[in-house]
């Protein structure tokens, strides 16, 4: 007979953010408006089948109901809903009416009154539902089914320049988000202790409502300017498993083949609004046709992928794994070609990029004795980029590391890997420019940090300790420095330092708390280039002359700090009471520090407020039992989130320039600063 | 999931039947018994013997000579603690890739996550949170310091509101990919959630396409977006190439220049969401002309 027990919960939750001018960033992700809490959690049991079903936040926009069940060696299944919301802006300030749709209209430019504006909010509400069902009741044949559905729907933050430059002002903007992805996964296998093979087929379609939107553009004679967003695609992919145990010395053999397709097709836009090339001063924006070389843009990319790995045991103690993984993008949409001088004098094309990455490697483990493991690897990533990136051919990364992991002293357990990576990259600019009073010429100097040259070094040290009964220690410390070679220009190296310590005691029968402390600290360094407009001097694009003040270089140094520690503390006070208390801390601290050339009277001013922040979470929560089916809980909450950029203080809704060269924002994190008081309980029914 | 997994296994068995274990270890007994493991036990202690080991002359002396072979004794490896789980859920689909993926490599064992017997867990200092379901991420930042300390920063996957797990990207019971992540690829994996960014655009950005990590992190960061750096400079770190991508922009083109008055124009290009203000198509465009090309429509 099928044994039912569980809980109902029934309750409420208010919270107070009257301070809060924009309080998104509070709202963001789960749901603090006052409202009903209602939850359950009910299980059933026999000696054939099983299920549980939960649910908790109903009604509200973070709602979340699953149901999972089966019949044991037969079958299983899932069915849930999951809901998330997304705030991003409250009570922002648009010029046009209808942001947050495919068409933003205002008319009247300049429209510097903010009084006279609209007021927005942007977020979306995100929702997935979807489940199982695996059958296994031909053991060890198997076949299962996943589904889900993700309708999203809402608005997300967007922006435009005002004309092609943003001299000329920018626009903020709202665009549309109403999404549906529909995936279905098809799986089939044979799986033993000795072997497993499996096959699958997915599909992944994703649809949207938007593909493009319409704004006023009041720089362009007040003429329909077009924003275009990601069109519809579907992916569908093919997978093959298999998995071979229990061969000679003890080895098991793995490998993964994949082949994957993408495609997105649509119309091309055939008039873009702007003003033709070459026109005379004062001339009125229009639309202007864009000449493609086909009305029809089909973009289709696959992926192949193969990967193997044979896991072995040579000899006692020692443990091996071989292992290669390949990638192959084949990236076979249209060439487009864009030719219409009306536009600009200059011909247009996209660049489909294939790529092929192939990677093999070895890892080692020996253990010494009962406490000392040692462990060695060698890893090689070949990233040939076949010609199709404009910068970067082809990179190598060798990586080796070492590993040490210890046991042998009663109690404790510590790890320390070192791992040293070197990357060689063939640069296609080293000849770029007719000579140093070309402005093509400055390529040869510049580097991208995910392609070029560089040498890596990496340290992770680990500790746990205990040191008493019930009580554990333990200290992670990583260390990673990157140094890009022989960089100009561009990002010369970026260092990390990160310290993470917690200390948790835990007697099952009283009291438990654990205690952390995190920091983390990370720099980056680039120099770059300034050349004057018109540039003058001999050698302006040359970043080894001597600076100038019109052509020069400067130096960047970025800095990130960022601090954290809580404690968490359980306390069952009797049996019929328990309290349980939170306190969370952290701090963010950013600047950018710049060194620029004595010749030079533009200064830029250090940066010391960046991405600066504070947040404090306290949660205090008693559960009283007042028989073994009733309890109630009540708990309190507080938080406080502050922030600090250069880049939002002192935020304006309007920056006025001449000849409508004006900027419109709409709030985003103008002051997203809040402090909030949540109060929150329910009676709980358990059976 | 183990646990999950287990019941897929686990012959159909009449329940109410108490094991001799449950004489001393009743605690241990009830905390399995509505669980698949219970479903398999029997008077002699069957489930609780597959794991721990013979128990015949442990019961024989009342406890006063050790369980034989008990493969989740202390001091045991990580392979070896598992060899017990391994016994009947090896043939399990998601353990197809066990033996190659990292856990098994570094020595994990099943019992460093799965709690069988459902021991309270010493309790985590975060934020309030409107789930009270058990959020995977605690169990996985025991040893994953790092990505623990991420999932709280300013900007981040939403993690600690229940809304992401960790096994929603990783495979915790093996991959065959780095990071043993689920899909083949970062990129891969990423866009099977945020299907808008996968494309293909009619003008790509190759970082995009080769890898989302070059300019994101995924559990979290202190700049928004979950992104590595700041923007503009984690976008002026590539750029260099002249004009306005390597003009420096300091305390002096912001609303507020550096000697604390009001800049009456600050720099467009800095302010507010900085580059995104005009390339605001940042992951591919699908416009024409040079409005696609540089990535602003």
């Amino acid at each position: 007979s099928l044994k039912i027990s569980g809980s109902v919960n029934l309750g409420g939750i208010a919270s107070d953010d009257d301070d809060a001018v924009d309080p998104s960033k509070l709202n963001d992700i789960r749901d603090l408006s006052d409202g009903v809490l209602f939850g359950w959690d009910i299980k059933g049991r026999s000696s054939a089948h099983w299920f549980d079903f939960f649910g908790e936040n109903i009604g509200r926009d973070d709602q979340y109901i699953n149901l999972r069940g089966g019949s044991y060696g037969r079958f299983k299944y899932r069915l849930f809903s999951d809901s998330l919301t997304r705030n991003f802006l409250e009570g922002g300030l648009t010029p046009y009416a209808g942001a947050g749709t495919s068409n933003h209209t205002a008319t009247g430019w300049p429209l510097l009154n903010t009084t006279t504006w609209n007021s927005v909010n942007v977020g979306y509400d995100r929702r997935d539902d979807g489940g199982y069902f695996e059958f296994g009741g031909l053991s060890p044949w198997y076949f299962r089914v996943d589904g889900n559905q993700v309708t999203t729907s809402g608005s997300k933050l967007g922006a435009s320049s005002h004309g092609m430059s943003p001299g000329n002002g920018y626009v903020d903007l709202a665009f549309p988000v109403e999404y549906t992805t529909k995936n279905w996964t098809v799986e089939g296998g044979y799986a033993t202790k000795r072997m497993h093979f499996s096959a699958s087929w997915m599909s992944s379609k994703f649809e949207t409502d938007n593909t493009k939107v319409n704004w006023t553009n009041g720089f362009w004679s007040s003429g329909t300017d077009t924003t275009y967003l990601g069109a519809g695609n579907e992916y569908t992919r093919v997978a093959l498993n298999g998995t071979i145990r229990q061969l000679p010395l003890n080895s098991t053999l793995a490998a993964r083949y994949t082949k994957d397709e993408l495609e997105s097709s649509f119309a091309v836009g055939q008039t873009v609004l702007g003003i033709a090339a070459g026109s005379p001063s004062g001339t009125a924006a229009s639309m202007l046709a864009t000449g493609p070389n086909t009305p029809n843009f089909d973009g289709k990319v696959d992926n192949e992928t193969f990967t193997l790995a044979l896991t072995s045991t040579p000899t006692r103690g020692l443990d091996t794994r071989i292992y290669m993984n390949t990638l192959e993008r084949e990236d076979d949409s249209t060439h487009m070609a864009f030719t219409s001088a009306p536009v600009t004098s200059t011909t247009y094309v996209n660049e489909p990029y294939s790529y092929e990455k192939t990677n093999y490697g070895i890892d080692a483990f020996f253990r010494v004795n009962k406490g000392n493991r040692v462990g060695a690897g060698w890893d090689y990533l070949d990233m040939d980029r076949k010609d199709e990136r404009y910068d970067y051919n082809r990179s190598k990364d060798r990586t080796w590391w070492l590993e040490w992991k210890t046991s042998m002293l009663e109690n404790v357990s510590a790890r320390v890997k070192y791992s040293n990576l070197d990357r060689s990259s063939d640069f296609k600019l080293g000849n770029a420019g007719t000579g140093p009073t070309d402005a093509n010429y400055m390529f040869r100097f510049q580097s991208a940090f995910d392609a070029g040259e560089l040498k890596q070094d990496k340290w992770k040290f680990n500790l746990d300790v205990t040191p008493a009964e019930f009580l554990d220690v333990g200290v992670e410390f990583n260390l990673k420095d990157n140094k890009y070679q022989d960089v100009v220009l561009g990002r010369q190296n970026d260092k990390r330092r990160e310290i993470y310590g917690s200390v948790s005691y835990g007697d099952p029968s009283a009291w438990r708390f654990t205690v952390f402390g995190d920091y983390e600290k990370v720099e980056y360094e680039s120099q770059h280039r300034v050349v004057g407009f018109p540039p003058g001097g001999n050698e302006p694009y040359n970043p080894i002359q001597p600076d100038t003040s019109r052509n020069y270089n400067w130096q960047g140094f970025n800095e990130d700090s960022y601090y954290a520690y809580g404690l968490a503390i359980d306390w069952p006070a009797s049996e019929k009471l328990k309290l349980t208390a939170s306190l969370m801390h952290y701090k963010t601290d950013g600047s950018m520090d710049f060194s620029t050339p004595s010749v030079v009277t533009a200064i830029p001013g250090n940066i010391s407020l960046y991405d600066d922040t504070k947040r404090t979470a306290i949660n205090l929560k008693g559960t009283y039992a007042f028989s073994k089916t009733i309890s109630l809980t009540a708990g309190y909450a507080y938080e406080k989130f502050e922030y600090a950029d250069a880049q939002f203080d002192g935020y304006r809704y309007t920056i006025p320039g001449s000849n409508r060269q004006d900027s419109y924002l709409m709030g985003y994190y103008k002051d997203p600063n809040y402090k909030a008081n949540i109060f929150y309980g329910w009676v709980t029914w358990k059976f | 999931a183990l646990s999950l997994a287990f019941l897929w296994s686990a012959p159909a068995m009449a329940q109410g039947t108490e094991p001799v274990c449950n004489k001393c270890h009743e605690e241990n007994n009830d905390s399995i018994k509505s669980t698949g493991h219970g479903a398999g036990n029997d008077a002699n202690g069957k489930a609780c013997q597959s794991c721990h080991g013979d128990a015949t002359e442990h019961v024989a002396s009342r406890g006063k000579k050790p369980v034989v072979g008990d493969k989740q004794a202390k001091g045991n490896t990580g392979a070896q603690k598992s060899e017990a789980c391994m016994s009947c859920h090896a043939g399990n689909r998601q353990l197809g890739f066990w033996e190659a993926g990292k856990h098994a490599q570094n020595d994990v064992s099943c019992s460093s996550c799965h709690n069988i017997h459902g021991k309270v867990k010493n309790p985590i200092a975060q934020p309030y949170s409107t789930t009270s379901r058990t959020i995977e991420a605690d169990t996985c930042g025991t040893c994953h310091k790092q990505v623990r300390n991420a999932t709280m920063k300013p900007s981040h996957h939403p993690i600690l509101e229940g809304k992401v797990k960790c096994s929603d990207c990783h495979n915790p019971h093996g991959a065959l990919t780095q990071a043993m992540v689920k899909h083949e690829s970062v990129n891969q994996q990423c866009f099977s959630c945020h299907a808008d960014k996968r494309g293909p655009f009619m003008f790509g950005h190759p970082p995009v396409e080769e890898n989302c990590l070059s300019c994101h992190t995924p559990h979290g960061s202190s700049h928004g977006k979950l992104l590595n750096e700041k923007v503009p400079n984690l976008c002026q770190d590539c750029h260099v190439q002249g004009r306005h991508p390597t003009a420096f922009y300091g305390q002096n083109q912001a609303w507020i220049g550096a000697n604390g008055q009001p800049v009456t124009t600050p720099s467009t290009r800095f302010i507010s969401r900085s580059c995104l203000n005009c390339h605001n198509s940042i992951h591919g465009s699908n416009a024409p002309t040079n409005r696609g090309r540089y990535l602003i429509r």
